[in-house]
């Protein structure tokens, strides 16, 4: 019976941490996601450990996929972060392309201040994210002058 | 038969374990399997013999690890994932262009339907007009209408092929910056080779 005593403690703690942690209160089943600038392609833009306007004197346009899923399907996003450098002029807008023919929406485009940003897009900048493109691949378009950078994109439900 | 040989190996290899460990183990530090069939030696419970005491638990086990086995045998190779259900709707590509081509038709019929503003029209088209002109500098197209009303826009652009849209149009949409979101609509022709029109809806009213 002693050997029974002696093991008892640890029979203890794991029946105590299991109630203590039946009454921590369950995180809201959110979802979001980090993307790598480096998923993005387009033109006058130079694509690496970030994307950069790569047009002297112009302005690139980088397109970036954005991942949708049934964990975080694109018509539940709410928000979308763009992180980056205006050296001079950026400019995004969440655009979607329809699944089955040339049929492309986008809407407003946002624009940061200069240096450093955090360009956050919400409630109707996302409009073509909705329930009725539901089928459609969401991207988006990110206008860059030269030297201006986006290191990635965040999104969140 | 393998699976009889896995299965008498597990058996014999648990078992020797089993009783190996029972008999290794001291009384101050019993090993789980131990105190297991200590629990049947209480007072108020009827006393088992030894044989009982040692070989038990290894039936337990064993037949644990056969019906584990058998799972394992029996299970199909793939599970197939669940559908999406957005994915499983029904896709047919004639219905989807039917639609979107009535989709398109009437935004340009509300657009045409709203009343002309023009302290809003006025500077929008020319915004319009000075940006589209801009990006058409190293592209194809020319402009040949902007039509702004009270809140929004359908620009009209003509290229010399279908091929030059499906280059620029993306374009267009992407680097304008009036304060609106726009939609292209951009069907395939009967002659890839002929000139093209399309109008794209600027939708500023958000």
């Amino acid at each position: 019976m002693n050997n029974k005593k002696s093991k008892s403690p640890w029979w203890g703690l794991a029946l105590g941490a299991a109630a203590v942690l039946s009454l921590v209160p369950v995180a809201a089943n959110a979802a979001d996601a980090r993307i790598h600038a480096a998923v993005c392609d387009g033109s006058n833009v130079s694509v690496g450990t970030y994307v950069m306007g790569a047009a002297f004197g112009g302005t690139g346009t980088a397109i970036c996929p954005i991942p949708s899923n049934t964990a975080l399907h694109h018509q539940t996003v709410d928000t979308l972060n763009l992180h980056g450098y205006n050296a001079g002029s950026v400019g995004a807008r969440a655009c979607a392309s329809n699944w089955s023919t040339y049929q492309i929406a986008c809407g407003v485009t946002k624009s940061p201040a200069s240096g450093n940003y955090a360009l956050s897009f919400f409630g109707n900048d996302l409009v073509h994210w909705g329930s009725s493109k539901a089928h459609w691949f969401p991207y988006v378009a990110v206008n860059l002058s030269f030297a201006s950078r986006l290191h990635g994109l965040y999104i969140a439900q | 038969m393998l699976r009889y040989v896995v299965v008498t190996l597990l058996i014999l290899t648990t078992g020797a374990a089993l009783w190996i460990g029972g008999r290794l183990s001291s009384p101050d530090e019993p090993a789980a399997t131990v105190e297991r069939v200590r629990i049947v030696e209480r007072p108020a419970q009827r006393p088992v013999v030894e044989s009982e005491r040692s070989f038990a638990p290894v039936w337990t086990a064993v037949r644990a690890l056969g019906a584990r086995v058998e799972a394992l045998e029996t299970a199909p190779a793939e599970v197939a994932p669940e559908a999406d259900p957005v994915e499983a709707a029904p896709f047919d590509p004639e219905v989807a262009l039917v639609e979107a081509r009535e989709g398109h038709s009437d935004a340009l019929h509300r657009h045409a339907e709203t009343p002309f503003e023009a302290s809003w029209a006025e500077p929008a088209a020319a915004g319009l007009r000075e940006e589209l002109g801009r990006i058409a500098e190293d592209r194809t197209f020319t402009v040949a209408d902007v039509d702004c009303r009270s809140r929004s826009c359908v620009v009209t652009l003509d290229w010399p092929t279908y091929e030059d849209v499906m280059e620029d149009a993306g374009a267009v949409l992407h680097r304008t910056t009036l304060p609106c979101a726009n939609e292209a609509f951009v069907p395939p022709p009967d002659d890839p080779a002929a000139p093209y029109r399309t109008e794209i809806l600027f939708d500023c009213g958000g």
